[in-house]
């Protein structure tokens, strides 16, 4: 084909990637929209319960922001009472948590809400509110890195991956398993671009964000350069690299809380007991008469077992998408009873990048029927989403 | 000089600035180890309720006699110190019923300690306060955790002063006649 003609055939396309991407971030922001209030700002995303009211620190107290009554509210109401204490030196931080050391040990996103609202607490709040949109922005840009808008399978797997349960839900209630996805992609990105050393950067900043980002370390670490006493070193650098600024803070928070900064709230259990536990409640509430929630909790659990089983299928040790995914797969049993509960559950938003290696994995998959059934089942939890009221 | 050796330069003063920081941070004077005789500073101690006795005497449990702190059943004893190196608590506890004939109820014993902002349950034990069940039972807390030097950027346990919290509570149904905790020569030694 003559340069010209191609050059006019990419063109349109072009148009056509523009126009979705654009018209996809134009629905989440119509969805975030809807929760934006004249008096309170976006301060609904966060998720302020009625029941934590009294406890709330001084400095936010008195701003406006919304507050569900009756309700214990969601865990970005927390967070972002450490974005206005953030080296956490007053106790009454601690006491507006419900676990002061589990919370203290996530503080990657209290800080850039700090840094952002120029450490003034109004503007944090809506800063706060507002982090995991302008994450989930940039990471409709970055996953394009692996899925091209120009076909059907990659647009759909963009979809899929962009409108996942778990990342509609960080956005919802201003968590921080959007932005650690983001924070996780870059890295990936950073790693299949040959700049190891700024990923493992990636990866001990993400590990400040949510102490399980670590795992995105099994992105950098690829057994087969370990070919010479060397390589094995420059990897055992990128751990270490990865791993300090999570060590430095762990030794901040340490001289804080002690022995209690690894109190973990039950988030992990002993393998599987979180899954049989919840999918025991589904079974009871189905022959209970109840429909909607044991739905919902069989198809998270095919979600898992169709993303986990292609992973298994077709190992891909090269990739570091796949090599997260395997991290992810084998925490999924470890997650606790607390992480299951709820609806959706926080494993869905825990386990994003289990979806992502298992979207970017689809890939691989020739059969146009396999592709599309392995689409649906895996990406199914896409049904829980709670953007949209 | 080109860029490059200007930022090897520079890379091996921050390496140096951080190995200096690392090392001014780790180390603190040491400290010789002094034993702390806590029965003997009770005076300086917080205690609450602060209308009540907790008086210093000897008292003969078991056969054996021991100088003890005898407190209200339900107490608290604050002891604020900075700890030596290798700092361990030694005590003994035990309960007395102020009216023999009468059953009392057991006695619940707690120590904690707080930098006023973590509260660190390091003992809780219960003990019967029945006249024919009475014995010291030995209690030795390792506070290492809370002296010397810890190889940590932020955490100086030797410079932070520590509240050392004795609490006592009977327990079970409502007796008669309160029973009497006793903690018994309460002191932090060194171990070696």
């Amino acid at each position: 084909m003559p340069a010209d003609d191609l050059a006019g055939a990419v063109r349109p396309a072009r148009w056509r990637v523009l126009v979705v991407h654009s018209a996809t971030i134009a629905i989440l922001l119509g969805g975030v929209a809807s929760y934006y209030d004249s008096s309170s700002g976006f301060t609904a995303l966060i998720g302020f319960g009625g029941k934590q009211a009294a406890s709330v620190v001084p400095a936010l107290r008195d701003l406006p922001h919304r507050v569900t009554q009756g309700t214990a509210g969601y865990d970005g109401q927390f967070y972002v009472q450490m974005a206005v204490d953030p080296l956490l030196e007053d106790p009454l931080t601690d006491r507006a948590m419900d676990v002061a050391p589990l919370r203290a040990r996530r503080i990657l996103l209290s800080w850039t809400a700090y840094v952002l609202g120029f450490g003034r607490p109004a503007w944090i709040l809506q800063v706060f509110a507002l982090q995991n949109v302008l994450a989930w922005i940039a990471l409709t840009f970055v996953l394009r890195r692996w899925f091209a808008l120009t076909t059907a399978r990659g647009l759909a797997l963009w979809l899929a991956t962009v409108f996942s349960a778990g990342l509609l839900w960080s956005i919802r209630f201003a968590l921080l398993d959007g932005p650690s996805l983001l924070l996780i992609a870059l890295a990936v990105a950073s790693v299949e671009s040959g700049r190891r050393w700024l990923a493992a950067g990636i990866c001990g900043i993400g590990g400040l964000a949510r102490e399980t980002n670590v795992l995105s370390l099994f992105g950098l670490i690829d057994p087969a350069e370990w070919k010479s006493a060397r390589s094995i070193a420059r990897q055992a650098g990128f751990v270490v690299l990865a791993l300090v600024p999570l060590a430095i803070w762990f030794d901040y928070i340490h001289s804080i809380y002690r022995s209690q900064i690894f109190t973990s709230g039950e988030t992990l259990a002993r393998p599987f007991a979180g899954a049989v536990w919840r999918t025991h409640l589904a079974l009871e509430e189905f022959t209970g008469g109840g429909y909607q929630r044991p739905a919902m909790t069989f198809a998270m659990v095919a979600a898992f077992v169709t993303q986990i089983g292609l992973l298994v299928a077709r190992p891909r040790w090269q990739e570091p998408w796949w090599r997260i995914g395997v991290a992810y797969a084998a925490l999924l049993p470890l997650l606790g009873q607390p992480l299951w509960t709820g609806t959706p559950p926080t494993v869905i938003r825990v386990e994003l990048p289990l979806l992502v290696a298992f979207n970017v994995g689809l890939r691989t998959v020739e059969r146009r029927d396999a592709f599309w059934l392995l689409l649906a089942c895996g990406n199914v939890s896409l049904l829980l989403q709670p953007l949209f009221r | 000089m080109t860029a490059h050796d200007v930022l090897i330069v520079w890379r091996r003063r921050l390496g140096l600035a951080a190995g200096f920081a690392f090392f001014v941070g780790c180390s603190a004077p040491r400290q010789p180890g002094q034993p702390v005789d806590l029965a003997g500073s009770i005076a300086t101690a917080e205690r609450r309720p602060a209308t009540e006795a907790f008086e210093p005497r000897i008292v003969p449990i078991d056969g054996q006699n021991r100088p003890a702190i005898a407190v209200p059943a339900v107490s608290r004893i604050s002891w604020r110190l900075t700890l030596p190196d290798s700092a361990r608590l030694h005590t003994w506890i035990a309960a007395e019923s102020t009216c023999p004939s009468v059953p009392a109820p057991a006695v619940d014993f707690r120590v904690g300690i707080s930098d006023e902002r973590t509260y660190d349950e390091l003992l809780a034990r219960t003990i019967s306060a029945t006249p024919s069940a009475a014995t010291w039972q030995s209690i030795a807390i390792d506070l290492s955790a809370y002296s010397g030097f810890h190889w940590s950027l932020f955490y100086r346990p030797r410079e932070i002063a520590w509240w050392l919290v004795f609490n006592t509570r009977p327990i079970g149904r409502a007796a008669e006649c309160a029973p009497r905790p006793l903690w018994g020569a309460p002191a932090i030694d060194v171990s070696r």
